[in-house]
Order: C-alpha cells, then structure tokens, then sequence
C-alpha cells in the first residue's frame, strides 16, 4: 500500500509541472496581454491611455519577456520561496486574495457536495428499486432537466423570481450591510439565506450522473443470486438492500469522490460570478478575462494539483473499500 | 417628489432669512406628510452645522471642532433644491471591483472643478487662478487653512510633490501623461511662491490646462498628500529602504509600493480631500466598500454647513444583471453609471413599488453607434478607396438609420453624426451631412469612382478583386445593440454592392488589432463632445485611433514610425496643435470648429443612430439630484454633475 501511494506521488510531480506549464501557455495565448487588455477596459470606460506610457510599463513588469522568462520566474518563486507572486490587476499577492476567499468557497463546495449527495443517493436507490414506477419517471426526468438547463440561467431565473416576487435582494453570500461586518449570528443567519439559491442550482444539475450511476448499479446487484439468497433466508427487504446491494453500488461512487475536491475549489464559476459570490470561481474567471496570469496560473496550479491528491484519495479509499481491489490483480 | 423643491430654493431662503429653516421644514412636512416621523430631521436637522457623526467625535475629544477642521474661506456649495439634513448612507453598485470611478463622481477633488454646467471651470481647492495673456503661465492660489482627511495641512507642497516628484519622477511616470506635458514631452514647470501659491509654466500656450484641472479622472492626480507618501518615494526617502519595504509587501520594486499607497480605493490610509474616504476597500472577498465622510471636507453649503450632507456610502461589486436587478429593487439610493438602456423597461416599472424614480439623464455623448473606415488601411488599395471621400458619402447614404432605430430602439434613439453640438465650443452648423437613405445617389457616387458592379453583385476594386470588408467590433450589454445593428448595416451595404463580414472580437483583441491598424472598419460608439480632453477620436494623434491608427503612430513618434498622412490629415494634426497651444480662447475655439468643419465635410466617421436616455435610479427619500437631464460623461463626473457633497436623504436613512 506504502509503496503505491509513494510510486502514485512521484507520477504526481512531472503531471503538475506539464499541467503548470500548459496553463500558462494558453493563457498567454490571446492576443495581447494584461496591460492591453487593461488599456481596452480603460477605453470602454472612456478613459484614453497614452501608448508610450503602456509601452514602459509593460518594460516594467516584464509583460513584454519571452513566454519561457515568465514562466520560469513564476515557478521558480513558487518552487523556491512559496510566493505565487502579485496579481497585476489586484496589485496584491495573489496567495492572500486566494486565501481570503477560501472559506467562503469552501463553505459553498461542502455544502453543495453534501446537498447533491443527500437528494441523489435515495433518489437513485429508490429508482432502482422500484423501476419503471412514476416516481423513477419522475425523478429521471427532473435529474435530466436539471442537467440540462444550463446553471447560470437557472440562476438568474431564480434571482428573478425572487426579486419579482418575494423582493429579495439579489446575489451576493450575504446582503451588502453584513458583508464586512464581523461574525455573529446574525451574519450566519444572512449567509444561511443567501447559501441555499447557489446550493440548489449547482447542487441540482450535479445529480443526475449520481442518480443514473446509483440506479444502474443497483439494477446490477438487486438481480444477482444474493440478493435472492438473502431474501429466501427471510431477511426485511430494507436491510437486504442497506446490507448488500447498497454498498456495492457504492464503489463507482467512492472512485469519484476525489473529483469533487477540486470542483469544491473553483465551484461553479458562471454561476457564483451571475451571483456575484465571493469564492474563488469569479475570482479566476476576471483573472483569466485580463490576462492576469500570475492569478490565473495560481489558482490553476491549486486546481491541478487538488485534481491530482483527489484521484489519489479515491484510489485509496476504493482500495480500502473494496477488498476486491485490493487484492485483485495478482 | 421634486414638486416643493422650486419653493425653497437658495433665493427665497436668502429672502426670508431667518425663517428658511421654517420654510424648509414647511417643504419636507409637505413632501412626506404620510410619514410618522415626529422629527423630519432625524440627522439633526438643518440646524445642524455638522454632521451628528463627527459631533460625537468632537464631543469624546477624537476629533477638532469643526471651526478648527475648515480652512477660512471654505468653498460654498449652494445645494440645488435646497439645504437638508446630515446622515444616512448611500447604497451604490458597480461592476468592476477595481474601478475607482465612484471616487470620481462623488468624492471628486481637483485644483478646480466643473461649474454646474459641467463645462466652465471655477474654483475649488484653488481659491482663485489666473493666467497670463498668451496661456503660458498659470497662478493658482490654495485656500488657507485646508487640511488632509487625517488632520495635516494641505498646502502647495503637496501639489509640487505630485507635479514635480511624481509627475516628473522617471520611475514612477516613465512617459509625461499628455495633460501635463509641453509639446516636446517633457512635463510642465512647477513652482511655489510660498504655501499657497504655484505657478505653472508651459513652453508654449495651453489653453486646456484649466479643463485637465477640472477633469475628474485627471485632475486628483495634482492632489497627493506629500506627508504621508514621501515615505514610500525612493527618490525622496533612502531607496534601500523603500526597495526593502516594497519587497516585504511582495513588490518588485519601489514604484510598485508607492502606486498601491497612493492608490484611494484600495488603501485607506490615504489621506483624500475628496468629500468621501475609504474606509472599507471593496477586496476581492467582500464585494462591497464602505466609503466615509471626510471629516475635514472644506466645502460648506450657504449657511456653513459642512459637506458632505450623507455620512456613507457603501459600494457593492455586482455583476452587470445582478446590478440591474438590485436597482429594480430599490436596493440602491443612487445610480446611473453602468445601468444599460436595455434595463429601462424594468427600472420604470418597479419604480413605484420599490420605492425609486427613475431619471432620463443623457448618455455621454447620447452612445452614438458609428462606423469608423481605417483610413490609414495597411492595403494601399482600400486606404485609396476609404481615403475617398465620395465612398464614405455613399456609405453613409445606403443605411436606413430610421429601420435600424425602429428596429432596435422603438425609433427613440437620435440619429447623428459624431460631430460637435449645439451648445459646445466646437459646433459648427451644420454638421448633419449625409444622413439621408438615399440607395441611387449611393450608387451614383460609388459608381462615379469607379467601382464598377461585378457580376454577383459585388463591385470590384481596382485591382479587381471583389471589395469585401470586415467590421470588428466589441459587444457590449449597454447601449445600441452592436451585432443587430451590423447585421442590418450588412444588409443595407450589400444592396449598394458592397460586402461586409462582421467579426465580434474581445475588447483586448480590438485594442490590439486598432494598435497594429489591421482592421477595415471599426463599429464602436463615438464621441461627438469633450474631444479636446481627448483628441484621439477626432484627430489620430495615437495608435488608439478608431480611424487612422497608421497616421496616429506618425504623429505620435514624430514622424519616425507608422504610415505619413495624406494632406488632408496633416491639415487635422495643424490644427490640433493650434488648438492645444492656442494663446486665446478664440484662436482655440476657432482651430476647434476647423476640425469640426472638416469631419463634417469629410466624414470621416459614418454615425448610425445613438441611446435615447440613460436611466439614472434615484431613491425616492433622495434629494438634491439634477433632474434636468444632465449628462453621464465620463469628463464631467458622470453622477458627479449633480454634486453629490449637497445630495440628502430626506429621511435618515441610518
């Protein structure tokens, strides 16, 4: 066991450097760059910018340096002095505007996590079990739409409706008079009716591949010998199902949890920016909108390397799971 | 709701002196006769000569008395409608987390500032200015006794320290902006006499001098409080030292630190003589700022009540749709910057419920969609065609502009050209050419210079090559709706045999591709007033042309890069540079109006249709704000026209 998660770490190291260096190359692959992009934002507002001072600028933060200087100097400061550098459009370091979003956007992903779980397992597991009834047609179809429409319009539909007709005020983790107030349980209690309009959107959409997957697999087990066995011995169908079926079922589930750690970093970007929620999503969409590279390539490295230790998580916790794995392959 | 207003006025309070509380009281009980309240003056009346807030302050021995906190001669604002009350906070919204405009617009400083015209300069910090006969050299005088938002004297050493070691520092301003320069690049001389008085010099005649000083995104700029950032100069403190200091904050170099102290929005330690400080910078986790009173604000209304009469303000960073509908909401006391025309319809009919009227200002220059030909085209064939002056006439002429404003604005929105209006310095009658859709003289004219019709339809160029070209342009959620609109100028184009594709590109890539002048046509909202703050749209003095980026860069690197402009152009850039070093307001004026001629003639841009109105949204408890359609210009403030230090809530809002 020792030996594969050290063996699975080593593979961890040239991936991240490939995925860094892939990602900082596609940023920079538009047209232009931060300042340019600045310059055009700068002129939509109306402002006009003289070209000589740009071109100075650009001398100064080294925006006009060869792609390989730039990545070098940015990996080489991360590497060695744990510094992701300084966002240009934010003028701060971009480890501290990262880590001031952090709990809010993880507060966002577990709570949506746990949502997507509690209403997809016992909607797949009761789908299984009572196949082709209405209320699998049901459950299948509402997954599906939720799927299908796409997140953001979901959420200004939802934002509408709550503007239209229960007043609300739209958008945002809290209302603007609590948002820099210190903590308290009033703030919670705000923060609570904010939390549920991006839970139920991103939560939604994500429970459609876990009802289908739990249902298959259910399907799989529920016809197998076993469970057949288990009944004519005269055990409760409940527990027939909780005992045995249930967990096997499980195992594509736990195969997949790790992905989720990432996505529980850069949430649902197009909807928390709709939403105007401060997590980490709007955060990197911006960033990548004004070439902001070092801010775009910090939260990317973040990603990738959660990607990595999640699908790492899920291979040791399926070999622990599942003794079949464990010691299949001999 | 602005009914009473006319009754108590600046004039009838002078009239009935001592009873203008009464009269005013009289006007409020009036306007809000449904409300309960005992005391209209919840923010302690407008007896009151400061704000509640800061009492509280003086009171706990926190704060100076407020005859201490005022220099001599404060700046007397007369408020519009008549004097209010202090308190309450201002909920506004923006979409960009780091744009400052808001700063800007209501906690605007300057050595002088926009009159309520938004257009004659008057006074401000400075207390009195002159000039001397050919424009050359400036005398400002400061008012005495002003002081920072933190306490300390402002006096014309800070004023030098912005012009001469910020401005004229080669570190932190690589490139003299425009606004302070002389025509050779090198900045403006600046002297003190003593503590209130600055001289400014120029090599030659600067007639706009006054306007930059006014100019609310520029005129800050000459306001940096030498106190507090002489610390984080390495030119004026060890540079060893700043550099530590910068790389501890994780800056690269000093320069870097410097622009993040010296920046208002972010830093609230700043000192500001603006009406409003940070207090609160809108950071990336919050999305909102809090912005508070200046105590030390040296403007006072007619009876020596401090300003600003509204204590907060809180600033929220939304996304564009979000914004709109916390508007529609009444979630927000004042706003009209950022709102798109779009969002009118839902604006005017939540009104009424949600508390908020809802204002028509004008747009800066009314949006006016044009279509801009690159005039110094990289194809020497096409700049031959564009250059031609019959062919921007024929285009002009083929486009229904009243389809397209019936199509797309209800037929609401104006039909122009982008030139000078009535009422600026610039209008020349006129002006109005070739706005008539008129398909045969269209063809006529393109038939006349020799574009002879190919046989599908398209005319050839000279080259024989079919003549075929692309507009960029850049989508935007306010204002005319671009791509629509292209897709019927596309249409009407073709029918006089012209082929036009339509590329949306993303802003940065229009920036780019206008830069390197590889672009046919450029669809884009135009300007027609304030060009002198901002030439580039009327004259092509940089690459960020939308019409000539090929001359610009000529005329920008002085001849050494770029394409030489044609005659006529140059005639454009003469008189450019009259205007700029104009001795008199007439010679000035006068260079002004030649370029206006000339653009109207030449049409050099093909104007489409505009926006009708910019919706403002205004709490109904708001008062003090401008409903006489006043323009959103980005040089004149935009919100800031109506002088928001004089601005109140009628009720407390705190």
């Amino acid at each position: 066991m020792l030996r594969f998660v050290v063996h699975r770490v080593l593979h961890v190291i040239p991936t991240l450097l490939v995925v860094t260096l892939i990602a900082f190359f596609i940023i920079q692959l538009p047209p232009g760059d931060f300042l340019s992009s600045q310059i055009a934002r700068m002129e939509a507002a109306g402002d006009s910018v003289d070209p000589a001072a740009v071109e100075a600028l650009r001398t100064r933060y080294g925006v006009d340096e060869p792609f390989w200087v730039q990545y070098w100097k940015w990996i080489s400061n991360i590497l060695l002095h744990g510094d992701f550098g300084l966002s240009f459009e934010y003028r701060r370091p971009v480890s501290d505007l990262i880590m001031e979003r952090l709990p809010l956007t993880i507060l966002l992903g577990v709570a949506t996590l746990l949502f997507t779980w509690a209403i997809a397992l016992p909607a797949g597991v009761y789908s299984a079990i009572r196949q082709h009834s209405g209320g699998d047609y049901v459950i299948s179809a509402l997954g599906f739409i939720a799927l299908a429409v796409p997140n953001f319009l979901a959420a200004l539909v939802l934002a509408y409706i709550g503007f239209k007709y229960f007043g609300q005020s739209v958008g945002g983790l809290f209302s603007p008079e609590y948002a820099n107030a210190p903590w308290s349980l009033a703030k919670f209690g705000d923060l609570l009716e904010h939390l549920w309009i991006p839970v139920v959107i991103i939560g939604l959409a994500g429970t459609a591949g876990i009802i289908r997957t739990t249902r298959a697999n259910m399907l799989d087990e529920l016809h197998k010998p076993y469970v057949t066995t288990a009944r004519a011995k005269g055990l409760p169908e409940g527990r027939i199902v909780r005992k045995y079926p249930l967990r096997i079922a499980l195992n594509p589930f736990i195969s997949t949890v790790g992905w989720n750690i990432p996505s529980i970093f850069d949430g649902e970007v197009i909807v928390a920016t709709v939403l105007a929620l401060g997590t980490t999503g709007p955060l990197l969409l911006s960033a990548l909108q004004s070439q902001d590279m070092y801010l775009a390539g910090g939260i990317i490295l973040i990603v990738a390397v959660l990607t990595v230790i999640g699908t790492l998580i899920s291979d040791v916790l399926l070999a622990v799971v599942d003794p079949r794995v464990r010691f299949g392959g001999k | 709701m602005t009914i009473y207003t006319r009754d108590v006025s600046r004039r009838s309070l002078l009239v009935y002196g001592g009873g203008g509380a009464l009269i005013t009281a009289l006007g409020l009980t009036a306007c809000t006769a449904e409300e309960e309240s005992p005391d209209p003056f919840g923010g302690g009346g407008t007896d009151a000569m400061e704000s509640p807030m800061l009492t509280e302050l003086v009171e706990a021995g926190e704060l100076p008395e407020l005859a201490e906190r005022l220099p001599t001669n404060p700046k007397v604002l007369e408020p519009l409608d008549g004097p209010g009350q202090f308190g309450g906070t201002l909920r506004y919204a923006q979409t960009d987390v780091n744009a400052t405009a808001v700063l800007q617009s209501f906690a605007n400083q300057g050595l002088l500032e926009w009159g309520w015209d938004a257009n004659t300069p008057e006074e401000s910090v400075a207390e009195s200015w002159e000039v001397n006969e050919d424009n050359t050299v400036y005398t400002l005088t400061l008012r005495e006794g002003l002081k920072w938002s933190d306490g300390e004297p402002f006096t014309t050493a800070d004023v030098l320290f912005s012009m001469v070691d910020w401005l004229g520092n080669s570190t932190l301003m690589p490139a003299v902006p425009f606004w302070f320069a002389n025509l050779d690049g090198t900045p403006l001389t600046a002297e003190a006499e003593d503590e209130l008085t600055l001289t400014v010099t120029c090599n030659e005649p600067f007639a706009l001098l006054p306007k930059y000083f006014c100019h609310p995104a520029v005129g800050y700029q000459f306001l940096k409080p030498r106190h507090y950032l002489e610390q984080f100069h390495g030119g004026l403190t060890d540079e060893a030292t700043v550099l530590a200091e910068a790389q501890e904050a994780g800056f690269d170099s000093w320069d870097q630190l410097f622009a993040d102290r010296d920046n208002l929005w972010t830093n609230p330690d700043r000192p500001t003589m603006g009406a409003y400080q940070v207090v609160e910078a809108a950071n990336a986790q919050s999305g909102v700022g809090r912005l508070s009173r200046n105590p030390y604000f040296w403007k006072t209304d007619p009876d020596g009540r401090q300003l600003p009469y509204i204590d907060e303000m809180q600033i929220q960073v939304l996304q564009q749709d979000t914004m709109e509908l916390r508007a529609a909401n009444g979630d927000l006391d004042f706003l009209g910057n950022g709102l798109g025309y779009k969002a009118a319809q839902v604006l005017q009919q939540n009104a009424e419920t949600n508390g908020y009227r809802m204002l028509r200002w004008r747009t800066s220059n009314d949006g006016l969609l044009a279509m801009c030909p690159n005039l110094s085209h990289q194809d020497e064939v096409l700049r031959e065609i564009f250059l031609n002056r019959d062919f921007r006439i024929a285009l002009s002429h083929a486009i229904d502009r009243d389809d397209i404003n019936n199509t797309l604005m209800d037929g609401l929105g104006p039909i122009r050209q982008p030139n000078p209006t009535e009422g600026s310095d610039y209008y020349v009658e006129g002006g109005q050419n070739y706005l008539e859709y008129d398909v045969d003289k269209a063809n006529e004219l393109l038939d006349g210079i020799g574009l002879t019709l190919g046989s599908d339809g398209i005319r050839l160029r000279p080259d024989g090559a079919p003549l075929q070209v692309t507009a960029i342009f850049v989508e935007a959620t306010d204002g005319v709706p671009r791509a629509d609109a292209l897709g019927m100028i596309q249409a009407a184009w073709a029918a006089v045999g012209i082929d036009l594709l339509i590329r949306p590109v993303d802003g940065t890539l229009a920036s780019e591709l206008r830069n390197g002048n590889d672009f046919d046509f450029d669809c884009t909202p135009h300007p027609s007033n304030d060009w002198d703050l901002e030439p580039v749209w009327f004259i092509p003095t940089s690459s960020g042309s939308h019409t000539a980026p090929g001359y610009g860069l000529w005329y920008n690197t002085g001849g050494t890069e770029g394409i030489e402009p044609p005659e006529e152009f140059q005639t454009l850039m003469d008189n450019w540079d009259a205007l700029r070093s104009a001795a008199t307001d007439e010679e000035r004026i006068a260079a002004g109006q030649a370029i206006a001629t000339q653009h109207d003639e030449e049409a050099y841009v093909i104007g489409i249709v505009g926006v009708p109105f910019q919706p403002v949204v205004v709490g109904v408890d708001v008062h003090n704000v401008r409903d006489d359609e006043p323009s959103l210009d980005f040089y004149h403030g935009r919100e800031g026209v109506t002088k928001p230090a004089q601005v109140y809530f009628a009720e407390a809002a705190s």
